[in-house]
């Protein structure tokens, strides 16, 4: 069986803090007491949640990453910090090149 | 001296790599033949950070602590900052589509991305850098997965597929290339140093629809007029025209109803339901004369000589008093927009934003070979779980509901459940049961089970006489007799 690789991305923009489902706009008015704490965010979570659970129950070799868009913090493979290990190929270029000049 | 250039050499060698050593942009760059993208070599970035804003749980095995910290995900932004931070859904595409190179490349996987958001925030898209994506992602089959929250149904067929051939050029070069490379149907191009016209081997076509975003360059707080629009409409004959506009003249659907509307004049039902109404326009005919139908006009809808204004009192329209081919007085009342109602500026603005996004969307996915799932009000998992395979556990037959799409806009609601499955029948085993001599009862061991024999099958022949035949002889026994008399007997051993 192919492995599977999914990655979710999840958008964390301030709109995504309104409620999901939308509420009829006469029930905004209401007053009722009944205060829908499900977001579109929340449910996106729970979806991707209960997707990669899925994803790890049909079979352990499956993988799956998510991506968070418009979040206050930057934490991800292409950011500074990993910027500086990252580049191996290109570091390892500049040896070779004083070795053409030492030599000429 | 010979020393002294050599050092000069390698000092401006060492700090030209280590400038591309900081500079350079690392994704993609072994997706298209070696082609490298230097996003960062202008040297005034050099600070910056690549795709600010956004947060990555590593593509791994999933673990509980991924699990637990992906709970945790909020929304950490407040309105006051929500405009200068970036990591648009462009940026998280490109670094999804950099993690799965980065970990799946050249391996056997099933991949996909799939994107849950409103869309609602502005997207800054360089043309090169998603064309680039848009490649890797086709070369890795990787299929993108859209759930769009507040999308439009049937989105997909809504908006037209690109015909390459059918854009003309305007201000730009369109090669054409042997590979016939497209760009997205909806994209912009923000980096005035960028140049459609490609290199030699990536010849890039023009893009059929810009989405306007604004420059990540602009100054904080000022807002600048979104760029002009160019956007691929189909016309009667079935062909491709280009339109160009700005999004702000673009006119959204206008609603035309004007609930506060207390009508005082004469018939105030019919014209009371006209105004909290959607239409525009309707045409009165309970006037007995000219006079009684330009006075109504007149007095009601404030103009002169049939020709009227509303007078504010919760309702603004226009009225004509004429007379129809059968003879009859009529006024034809036509709302204006003033008291209709209509959305905020912010509103009309995130619209645009998100109509647009929607078609960017629109166009990535169906250069991946993946889908829109438009998301307005439904459960997002059941949503998901409706694309993605199905749930672990569920191999036997669990009707599901649906929804099955007979033609564009057609779409109806059935049960999609597993009603046949290979099954492999065990074979029967058989056993003889022991049974005591005396009592006839069966025979258990220490433990209470049933103390058994295996069994075998001993079939023998015989023929007209009643006699034997034996192995060697069956053949001729077959054929003396000549009928298929052939007595069967199965004889199951049992002690």
């Amino acid at each position: 069986m192919n492995k599977e690789a999914v990655v979710f991305i999840v958008d964390a923009n301030l709109t995504m803090n309104l409620p999901y489902p939308p509420q009829p706009s006469s029930s905004k008015d209401g007053g009722a007491g009944e205060s829908n704490s499900s977001t579109r965010l929340s449910q996106a979570k729970d979806a991707v949640l209960t997707s990669i659970i899925d994803l790890m129950w049909r079979s352990k070799t499956h993988e799956a990453g998510v991506v968070v868009l418009k979040a206050g913090v930057t934490h991800h493979h292409l950011s500074e910090i990993e910027r500086i290990t990252d580049d191996v190929d290109v570091g390892k270029r500049i040896p070779l090149y004083l070795m053409f000049f030492m030599y000429h | 001296m010979l020393l002294h250039i050599v050092c000069i050499q390698t000092y401006t060698y060492t700090s030209y790599y280590t400038r591309i050593y900081h500079h350079l942009g690392k994704f993609f760059r072994r997706c298209r033949d070696g082609y490298k993208l230097h996003r960062y070599d202008n040297g005034e970035e050099e600070d910056e950070d690549v795709f600010p804003n956004l947060v990555e749980f590593d593509l791994n095995r999933p673990n509980p602590l991924t699990l637990r910290a992906l709970k945790h995900v909020s929304c950490t932004i407040n309105e006051s900052i929500a405009s200068s931070i970036s990591g648009d859904l462009c940026d998280g595409l490109i670094l999804a589509a950099d993690a799965l190179h980065r970990r799946t490349n050249n391996k056997k996987y099933k991949r996909k991305i799939v994107m849950i958001t409103d869309a609602e925030h502005e997207v800054e898209v360089n043309g090169e850098q998603l064309q680039c994506v848009l490649d890797g992602l086709n070369k890795m089959d990787v299929e993108l997965i859209v759930l769009g929250i507040g999308f439009e149904e049937n989105i997909m067929s809504s908006v037209p597929p690109i015909q390459a051939d059918n854009v003309e050029s305007s201000g730009g070069n369109t090669n054409e290339d042997d590979n016939n490379r497209k760009m997205p149907a909806a994209m912009t191009f923000n980096d005035t140093s960028m140049d459609i016209d490609e290199d030699d081997n990536g010849a890039a076509e023009k893009p059929e629809a810009v989405v306007s975003m604004n420059d990540n360059n602009n100054e904080q707080g000022e807002k600048q007029p979104p760029e002009p629009v160019v956007s691929m409409e189909e016309n009667d004959n079935g062909e491709l025209v280009k339109e160009e506009g700005n999004p702000d003249d673009m006119k959204l659907n206008q609603d035309w109803r004007q609930p506060n509307a207390l009508f005082p004049g004469s018939n105030p039902e019919l014209v009371t339901a006209f105004l909290h109404g959607d239409e525009q326009s309707k045409v009165f005919s309970h006037f007995n004369d000219p006079n009684h139908a330009s006075n109504w006009a007149n007095k009601y809808f404030g103009g002169s000589n049939g020709r009227g204004h509303g007078d504010g009192s919760g309702y603004s329209a226009t009225a004509v008093a004429s007379q129809n081919d059968e003879g009859r007085h009529i006024v034809t009342v036509t709302k204006t927009e003033d008291a209709c109602i209509k959305p905020a500026c912010n509103d009309i603005d995130s619209l645009i934003i998100k109509r647009e996004n929607e078609k960017l969307l629109v166009s990535i996915a169906r250069e991946t070979g993946g889908c829109i799932l438009a998301a307005n009000g439904v459960n997002l998992t059941e949503l998901l779980q409706s694309k993605l395979p199905v749930k672990a556990g569920t191999k036997k037959s669990a009707a599901r509901k649906v929804e099955f799409r007979l033609a564009p806009g057609m779409t109806m609601e059935v049960k999609n459940g597993k009603l046949t499955d290979k099954f492999n029948i065990p074979t029967t085993k058989k056993e003889a049961y022991q049974i005591h001599p005396e009592t006839g009862e069966k025979l258990r061991d220490g433990t209470g089970e049933l103390m058994t024999l295996p069994t075998r099958t001993d079939t023998r022949h015989y023929d007209s006489d009643d006699n034997e035949v034996p192995i060697d002889k069956r053949t001729d026994a077959y054929r003396k007799v000549r009928l298929s008399i052939v007595l069967l007997y199965e004889s199951v051993c049992s002690v």
